[in-house]
């Protein structure tokens, strides 16, 4: 009986870091989430070129935007990604494309015309603008919104350079929160499922 | 002796009599793009016959200035695009080149690739063989799974 009492006693104490371990860890994690929510704060709102003139962000109307940093000489990412929008485009009503502006972002504005940019985008869906600034601003602006980008040479490319980037899409309102990101997939099932989620469909 | 020197013969001329069918080349196609754009890519599946590893060393075309082979990687979230001297193909195995991963890179367009029409694509490969291959001009839709 005594000897009992003492294994149980044992036991009890030993459960304790291994509780106060779990509540620890759901405190972190609960902690994190509430950080993530108020860090989640990128984005913003901004005024950029297009082939038909500035264009305002905060302007728009109320619409839920897609946004998407890229370049027209990406051969292959920055496609897919576009095609992945467009198809997820095309699988919403007809009535949802008003509420919604899909929005390419050049980061090599060096080499994007606004005129390429414009046929680049309308290519995949006509609900798609392409835009672009001077170097610095697209830099200032990407660093907000938290996209990451750098120019790469390639060795013995007649590319020349190729840019290295992260390839996310931020649905932001009308005041350029971001309201949800979406990453890098070959399938538009997750895209579409966030705008489904966004414009309450 | 002769049987010696027949067998020889046969020996030195047999994996070029053979060397078109060591590597099948596969469901080959090339991305659509829109006017004015300068680049595109090329798709396929290479597959080795042969119980050696055979690589593909170098792509031609006629529509583009240059013709380069290329790979994708991630880190960190962070695509990047890198010219490859050569895409192997495993022996008696196959390689894939797809979206996101390998692929022929056309640099300098001479010429807009535009979906229903065909291109030729001449490519070389490590034991000395070449093919040429017809393929079509496809939009690539995206989720590989419809490919098949
Ligand atoms: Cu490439």
């Amino acid at each position: 009986m005594d000897s009992f009492k003492k294994h149980f006693l044992k036991a009890l104490v030993m459960l304790i870091p291994a509780v106060a371990l779990v509540a620890g860890m759901e405190y972190y994690q609960k902690q994190q989430m509430e950080q993530g929510q108020t860090s989640a704060q990128i984005g913003g709102t901004f005024v950029l070129q297009s082939a038909d003139g500035p264009f305002d962000l905060s302007q728009q109307g109320d619409k839920l935007n897609v946004i998407y940093f890229g370049y027209t000489q990406c051969p292959d990412i920055c496609p897919t990604s576009l095609s992945v929008m467009a198809h997820a485009f095309k699988q919403l009503p007809e009535e949802a494309m008003s509420r919604l502006q899909g929005i390419l972002i050049s980061v090599d504005p060096e080499r994007d015309t606004l005129e390429h940019l414009k046929n680049y985008t309308e290519f995949f869906h006509s609900n798609i603008v392409g835009l672009t600034d001077t170097p610095e601003n697209i830099k200032a602006l990407a660093a907000r919104y938290g996209a990451f980008y750098r120019k790469a040479e390639i060795a013995g490319s007649a590319m020349g350079y190729a840019v290295d980037h992260t390839s996310i899409f931020y649905l932001t309102n009308s005041q350029g929160q971001v309201v949800e990101t979406v990453s890098h997939s070959a399938s538009p099932d997750d895209l579409l499922a966030a705008l489904k989620r966004q414009l309450k469909l | 002796m002769k049987k010696w020197v027949m067998s020889l013969l046969l020996m030195l001329t047999a994996p070029f009599a053979l060397a078109g069918q060591v590597v099948d080349v596969m469901h080959p196609y090339a991305r659509a793009v829109p006017a004015g754009q300068e680049n595109s890519a090329i798709f396929m599946m290479l597959k080795n016959n042969s119980a050696r590893p055979v690589s593909l060393i170098k792509a031609q075309s006629s529509v583009a200035e240059t013709v380069e082979l290329h790979t994708h990687m991630v880190h960190d979230g962070v695509m990047m695009m890198r010219q490859v001297p050569e895409i192997q193909i495993p022996g008696n195995g196959s390689v894939k080149l797809q979206p996101g991963g390998f692929h022929v890179m056309l640099i300098g367009l001479k010429q807009q690739l535009k979906e229903g029409e065909k291109i030729r694509v001449k490519l070389h490969f490590s034991n000395g063989s070449m093919s040429t291959v017809e393929l079509p001009v496809k939009k690539v839709q995206m989720g590989m799974k419809h490919q098949h």
